[in-house]
């Protein structure tokens, strides 16, 4: 194939420029927020400079220019990022060097890479975020990065930009068919392929797993989903929807957390039997990206997803962090038996920090020399709860000193932790084997989509005790002093707390209602999004594909090689009919009266000339010569004259019917 | 419906139109279809190809669902730009039309007629012939464009057109659709005049002066002509040119009495070219200075003469002269 050197040297028009760097502002947009200003900032000058040597012929840097801003921008980066290789200085080198090629951009060929950086900047947008919203923006930025390669590839600059937005949307269109089948059928690997990717940046900031006053309150606040769960049968009632996650059994009097060392998880899968009573239930939950390692799951789980292992507190723990949407199937039994301890257990469910909060140890001692059984003694606490003034309040006061002395006979209001945590205290001291369990409770029904919303507000902490004959048992503190907390979600159980600032406005109960209407349908569209679009990653493919009878990698590869086959060729086919000439009446006529004079051996050259033609027939046939002169006068009229009128085609067509040469 | 003007040209009466002389008339003409069209990426599509590679690759480690959908996009937008750039040339009709005689060293210029009978106006279709810089052209809907492409004319005789190669890259530059076109066309290349005139034999000319191109002004002048290639620098009106005009040549009245015969015999002791070179310059001299001439040749002899088409069918001789040596 020769190709022709002109081509790509050709310079870049001022209308190209000028779409180009609207396209890459758009690229560029959602990253300014996660990239250091400098870089933003100098990406936005860089491009102004290139526009402005566009249209007032601004001069662009020489090559001594260039390469002091390359090693500046670099040197720069590896100050604000301390690599160069990381995922963040990587997007930011990206951006950079887009904006310094700008400044070096003259031909066509500079032109065609900015766009191929242009786009690979778009795309990594979705690291941050995958939400609809991003979606659909990032298919405007493309739309429009593929425009201005349009309006490149078309030489002839002289047309708008804005003219090839069209055109693009159509290319688009055509596009839809294939992408849907290589994202149904492309076969997916599960990730990472290296490493553990870094934090996402759009994890949202969800359970941690060390617990101190007020770590759980303050997401009391937030309305972000943390998962959804949808369920085969029927949703359990909500005092059974305890979400299990980080277990914690060490304190050090303030902080609780798994284990006390700071990283050693103690994650060895010990046997970890237990009893399910009564049926089990089958759910599949959807868990928002929380850049942590463990899943959640109703109590107790039964089944562990892949990836995932089952740890001897009945965690679900996981490899990797949770970094990008996560859908998996669980079956629980909200009912169990869980009586199975290690001494390791035991030792550390009694474990308290020698010199910390003495008034809470005295009180669980006494508990335990006047009280017969250990079920007894847990009785008597949760009464205690019950009857002291304790109050459940999203804004505890600041606790000093020993957090749970001055909780328990100090202030008294206090946030599900602080309940869980003097609870654990008094047992341990009580001498009664307890940890704390922190995760969700409850969840929102959403009724359109016929799931449940779980959200960072649902956080919540319990604990568990071990009673003999009947193993860890559920006992949740909060419950105990706002029941409405656990039977009807903490919307109830601080009504006035949560909706003071959001719902004020919306007094009348119709609005309310509509609002959350509103809320529910904008949640089923996402939940849907994130079902079938986000969560479709290697597990779902190969769950929803074997359903279709495709169950290896080869089928995939060979339906997808079939499939892109068939709707190429009917693109093709489309494309192609598409084509059809253009039936101008005026020329059908004249093609008629042509093959009358072809047939009586008179064919018309191709190239001659309507008049030529006239002229060298009429020589032929004199006779004819009048008629001949009328219709060709007639065509060429009609053809390439100004004025077209039906009359005179109608002239030109009862002409040609009686012409009879 | 767009139109252009060449398109119109050929339906001006031929008295009107340029009176060049054209070598052969239009072959049959070319249509692309399946069997010729051919398709390969760009070394951009390779370029973004692996880009694409690395978005996915990309998308697999961070098991990100959209980034696979937006790679997935942008792969299906590649392929359906296939489709576009074949459609693109897809039954277009190439005529190979007038190729205008040149002299050897010029270059020789190929009409070539695009015609678009579709409704779909084809952009950015590159024409060119081997070696040759392309020319882009935009066809619209049912409308033809009319192309010329130069090919340097090294040798005189007839030159065929080589092959053409018409191909496009729009929409996306990712592919370039492209085919080979075997046009039959060809130029009549005269010999190369020679750089100065050799002194005429006085035997060949009936009296005084020998040397036709030198005819002074003292002649009575006649009037002006478009300048032609090969026009004597001499007769060319440059006062004219001064102003910004085109070029034109004076024409002079000659005597009746004042024929030449230009002879092969008169250019003896060259090689072939050399001799037919020189032949070359004495017409065009002869012509330019409006002087009555006949042409002798080894098997061939036209009468005295005078004008365009005398000159062309001598320079004709002259040009397809069989090599003897």
């Amino acid at each position: 194939m020769k190709r022709a050197p002109a081509i790509d040297d050709r310079p870049v028009s001022k209308e190209t420029v000028t779409w180009l760097m609207f396209a890459l502002a758009l690229a560029l947009a959602p990253h300014v927020m996660h990239l250091p200003v400098i870089i933003s900032v100098f990406c936005i000058l860089f491009g102004i400079w290139r526009l402005m040597a566009a249209h007032y012929a601004w001069s662009l840097p020489g090559n001594t220019t260039r390469i002091v801003l390359t090693v500046a921008a670099i040197g720069g980066l590896y100050l604000c990022f301390g690599t160069l290789f990381g995922r963040d200085s990587g997007f930011a080198m990206l951006a950079i060097m887009l904006g310094l090629k700008l400044l070096e951009m003259q031909s066509a060929r500079d032109a065609m890479l900015v766009i191929f950086l242009g786009y690979f900047l778009a795309i990594t947008t979705v690291i941050y975020s995958q939400s609809i919203v991003i979606a659909i923006y990032m298919l405007t930025v493309a739309l429009v990065i593929t425009a201005t390669l349009i309006g490149l590839n078309q030489y002839n600059q002289a047309r708008r930009g804005v003219l090839y937005i069209p055109l693009a949307g159509k290319l688009f269109l055509q596009a839809i068919p294939l992408t849907l089948l290589m994202f149904v059928l492309f076969p997916r690997m599960p990730g990472p392929l290296w490493g553990f990717p870094e934090d996402t940046g759009n994890s949202h900031t969800g359970l941690s797993d060390t617990m101190s006053p007020g770590s759980i309150s303050r997401l009391g606040k937030s309305d972000a989903v943390a998962f959804r769960v949808k369920f085969a049968g029927d949703v359990p009632p909500a005092p059974l929807r305890y979400w299990r996650g980080p277990v914690l059994w060490y304190t050090d009097g303030k902080k609780w957390s798994p284990s006390a060392t700071a990283n050693s998880h103690d994650m060895l899968p010990a046997d970890v039997k237990y009893e399910g009573l009564g049926t089990p239930v089958t759910y599949t939950i959807t868990l928002e990206p929380h850049n942590e390692n463990w899943l959640y799951a109703l109590d107790l789980p039964a089944t562990i997803p892949d990836s995932a292992q089952l740890t001897h507190d009945y965690q679900l723990h996981r490899r990797a962090p949770v970094v990008s949407l996560l859908r998996y199937e669980m079956t629980s039994y909200p009912n169990y038996r869980a009586n199975s301890i290690t001494m390791n257990e035991w030792l550390r469910g009694l474990q308290l920090p020698a010199n910390a909060n003495p008034r809470a140890r005295a009180l669980g001692e006494s508990w335990a020399a006047s009280n017969s059984s250990k079920a007894a003694i847990v009785r008597h606490a949760l009464h205690y709860f019950n009857e002291q003034p304790f109050t459940y309040t999203l804004n505890p006061p600041l606790l000093k000193g020993d957090p749970v002395d001055q909780f328990l006979f100090g202030t008294r209001k206090g946030f599900c932790e602080h309940f869980a945590a003097g609870f654990t205290v008094l047992m341990r001291a009580a001498g009664i084997p307890t940890r704390v369990v922190t995760g969700y409770q409850g969840g929102e029904y959403n009724p359109l989509g016929d799931y449940l919303i779980v959200r960072d507000a649902d956080a919540h902490a319990w604990t568990e005790v071990w009673l003999e004959g009947s193993g860890w048992v559920r006992i949740d503190p909060t419950a105990a002093v706002a029941p409405e907390r656990v039977e009807h979600g903490i919307d109830s159980a601080l009504a006035s707390e949560r909706s003071g600032e959001k719902f004020r406005v919306l007094d009348n109960d119709v609005l309310t209602g509509l609002w959350q209407q509103l809320r529910y349908s904008w949640d089923t569209v996402n939940n849907v999004w994130n079902q079938w679009v986000l969560g479709y990653g290697s597990s779902l493919q190969s769950e929803f594909l074997s359903n279709l009878g495709i169950k290896s990698w080869r089928g995939m590869t060979l339906w997808l090689a079939a499939g892109l086959g068939i709707i190429i060729f009917i693109t093709a086919v489309v494309l192609l009919t598409n084509l059809r000439t253009v039936q101008d009446p005026v020329q059908s006529e004249y093609h008629r009266f042509c093959n009358k004079l072809g047939r009586r051996g008179m064919r018309r050259s191709p190239s001659e000339g309507p008049l030529d033609y006239a002229a060298r027939v009429s020589t032929l046939r004199p006779e004819l010569a009048s008629d001949i002169q009328i219709i060709s006068k007639l065509y060429t009229n009609l053809r390439y004259g100004t004025h077209f009128s039906p009359q005179r085609l109608r002239r030109l067509r009862n002409r040609v019917r009686t012409f009879r040469p | 419906m767009g139109l252009s003007i060449s398109a119109l040209n050929r339906y001006i009466p031929k008295f009107l139109r340029s009176e060049r002389r054209v070598s052969s008339t239009r072959t049959r003409p070319v249509v692309l279809s399946q069997q010729r069209i051919f398709i390969l990426p760009t070394r951009y599509g390779v370029i973004f190809a692996l880009l694409l590679f690395v978005m996915l690759v990309g998308s697999t480690n961070y098991s990100n669902s959209l980034g696979f959908l937006l790679t997935f996009l942008l792969a299906s937008l590649g392929m359906i730009s296939i489709l576009h750039a074949y459609r693109n040339l897809a039954r277009l009709t190439v005529h190979a039309g007038k190729a205008p005689r040149v002299f050897c060293g010029q270059q020789a210029r190929y009409v070539l007629q695009v015609d678009n009978h579709h409704k779909q106006n084809r952009y950015a279709i590159m024409l060119h012939l081997a070696q040759q810089a392309p020319v882009m052209i935009d066809v619209m809907g049912n409308s033809t464009v009319n192309v010329e492409l130069t090919q340097p004319a090294t040798r005189r005789g007839w030159l065929p057109i080589s092959t053409v190669t018409i191909a496009t890259r729009y929409p996306l530059g990712l592919v370039q659709a492209w085919s080979h076109l075997n046009l039959m066309t060809k130029c009549l290349v005269y010999p190369r005049p020679a750089m100065s005139s050799m002194t005429l034999p006085a035997s060949s000319a009936d009296k005084g002066d020998n040397k036709p191109s030198h005819k002074s002004g003292s002649d009575d002048f006649l009037g002006f002509r478009n300048y032609h290639p090969g026009d004597s620098p001499r007769h060319v009106d440059w006062k004219a040119v001064a102003r910004g005009q085109e070029l034109l040549t004076k024409l002079f009245s000659d005597s009746e009495s004042r024929e030449q015969w230009f002879d092969w015999e008169d250019v003896q002791g060259l090689e072939t070219e050399e001799r037919l070179s020189q032949l070359c310059r004495w017409i065009i001299d002869a012509d330019a200075a409006g002087c009555r001439y006949g042409l002798r040749l080894p098997g061939t002899r036209i009468d005295i003469g005078l004008g365009a088409d005398h000159k062309h069918r001598c320079l004709e001789a002259l040009a397809l002269l069989e090599a003897t040596e």
